[in-house]
């Protein structure tokens, strides 16, 4: 949180539908209150602890009830991993046949061998070769986009990139902001037009991880006759990085990246139309790239934002 | 020299229990998961917490709970004579033990097993009461990234000069040679005491007085320290909205 930000909210806190009142939003030790209750029952949700026959909060935030559950819900915190989710993940190690990924949670993801699609569909064969292989799939620090299969009961979470949606990714950037910015959706893919030259894709992780990039045969193609074609689907390809992509073409994924950038700035939540809303502005308004991070942008788009 | 005046003023001209104005700045470090700035008077402290996040080194892993790493360190500048102190110091690594100690008690670690939480603390100005600020700033900082805690713990000091007990000793005070009683606790779950630390010889009949004040202190402390979470607390929430997750 920066100067910025709450210069925008002085400004606009009037405009914003859903600031809270002062008795929604605690802090830790406090007692949660749902109108007179404060236990008579309700059942205790994430947030919360029980101390003398209360409940009381363990987190900065606000009170939510549904039914009967009362939670606290932070606004700031790490990301809690929840089967279905789109993450990208950093590959931090081999461990037997599993790659251990930072998916910017308490701990690193597990992506099993078994759990992904080898190159061009061909089935495993499940021998040691394939595991003294397995870098050449995906290798150290390489990024790659999955899905969470299953979180266990002691919180360790298997992923899988099953599907021609999932793999490495390469050809753009990566920005991470907090994960509570994120708002899980249908889809987290998504693809947009910065002018009618080029497509630049947006994979919006709902642990906080951003991947701005050019729109990337294997991992963005949905059609299935393309995929076969494409000798490398769902796995890693190591030819594109020798592939050269234009200056205009960089500049507006730079553009897509810093509009990202700006809306973490404010904390506002992140979501392609208003991304798009950043990147129009900062067309509209004449700003270059290099100067969209800039306080004087980032303060006029949020006072266009308030108004 | 006279700590308290006939009037009874401090050298500062506060009463013997009065705390020095307190500021709690919030989110201060962009790339930390929470931040924190406590000042109190002219002590200044700032706190940068990474994580809960997976352990670096294996075999300090518990699955069962998520441990702490604290480090403190005073920066060259932070005192009115030029010193380099560095983080490995007699005093910073007892520092830092007894802030970590302190937040274990106070965090609730079983929530994160098999990882680790990264505690930095630097100082900016010292003058009296580092190490009550300290403690807040990093239980800010605990606050800003979202671990959840049993309370907000908050710490302050008292001390005993001119036969009077005296809240939030900054500086000179320290340096008066008189009983200083560090206090943490839980004030919210009937005063708890987490951390209690004496510099010089007490006696009973001196430390409980001194104890109790700094008790009163730190239910203060604890009060300025909420109300800056939940303004801070306020602004995310408008700022992000309250959209479902």
């Amino acid at each position: 949180m920066n100067d910025i930000a709450i210069g925008c909210f002085q400004r606009g806190s009037f405009n914003f539908p859903d600031k809270p009142s002062s008795a929604e939003l605690v802090a830790p030790g406090e007692d949660v209150r749902v109108g007179h209750q404060t236990r008579g029952g309700l059942l205790r949700g994430h947030g919360t602890i029980l101390v003398s026959d209360r409940f009381t909060a363990t987190i900065c935030g606000t009170i939510e009830r549904v039914g009967n559950l009362v939670s606290v819900r932070p606004f700031r915190c790490t990301y809690k991993p929840e089967t279905g989710d789109v993450v990208l993940g950093r590959v931090i190690e081999r461990a037997g046949k599993c790659w251990k990924l930072d998916i910017n949670s308490w701990q690193d993801a597990s992506l099993h061998l078994s759990a992904i699609n080898l190159p061009g569909g061909i089935p495993r064969r499940r021998n040691a070769d394939d595991e003294l292989n397995m870098r050449q799939l995906y290798d150290d620090d390489d990024l790659v986009s999955a899905e969470v299969q299953s979180v266990h009961r002691d919180g360790t979470v298997m992923l899988h990139t099953r599907g021609p949606k999932y793999g490495c990714m390469s050809l753009g950037q990566l920005i991470s902001v907090v994960p509570v910015l994120v708002k899980r959706a249908e889809t987290h893919f998504h693809r947009v037009c910065s002018d009618l030259k080029t497509d630049i894709e947006i994979l919006i992780g709902c642990n906080g991880y951003i991947w701005v990039g050019l729109k990337h045969s294997a991992c963005f193609t949905h059609d299935p006759e393309c995929s076969k074609s494409q000798n490398n689907t769902g796995g890693c390809e190591r030819e594109v990085f020798s592939t050269s992509v234009n200056a205009h073409t960089r500049d507006q994924v730079c553009r897509v990246a810093s509009a990202v950038r700006v809306l973490s700035m404010l904390h506002l939540a992140i979501y392609p139309k208003r991304i798009l809303d950043v990147v129009d502005r900062s067309n509209d308004w004449g700003v270059s790239n290099t100067d969209m991070l800039r306080r004087a942008f980032v303060v006029k788009f949020s006072e266009w934002m308030t108004d | 020299m006279e700590y308290v005046s006939l009037e009874g003023l401090r050298l500062d001209g506060r009463r013997p229990k009065e705390t020095r104005q307190m500021r709690c700045a919030m989110g201060v470090l962009p790339a930390a998961d929470g931040s924190a700035e406590f000042r109190a008077g002219n002590t200044r402290v700032m706190c940068a917490v990474h994580g809960p996040r997976e352990c670096v080194n294996r075999g300090e892993r518990d699955d069962e709970r998520a441990i702490i790493k604290c480090e403190f360190s005073q920066a060259a500048f932070s005192t009115g004579e030029r010193r380099a102190r560095g983080k490995g110091d007699r005093r910073s690594v007892e520092l830092a033990l007894v802030i970590r100690q302190a937040l274990e008690a106070t965090v609730l670690v079983h929530l994160a097993p098999r990882s680790e939480i990264n505690v930095m603390i630097q100082v900016l100005q010292a003058d009296g009461g580092v190490r009550a600020a300290a403690i807040n700033a990093a239980v800010l900082a605990i606050a800003n990234a979202g671990i959840p805690m049993k309370d907000t713990m908050a710490a302050c000091s008292a001390g005993y000069l001119d036969g009077t007990p005296l809240l939030d000793l900054n500086y000179v005070e320290e340096g008066g040679g008189g009983v200083r009683v560090h206090v943490a606790t839980h004030a919210s779950r009937g005063d708890k005491v987490v951390v209690v630390q004496t510099d010089n010889k007490a006696s009973v009949e001196v430390f409980e007085p001194v104890h109790a004040l700094a008790v009163e202190g730190c239910a203060v402390v604890q009060k300025v320290m909420r109300e800056a979470m939940i303004e801070h607390t306020s602004i995310l929430a408008t700022l992000r909205g309250r959209e479902a997750l």
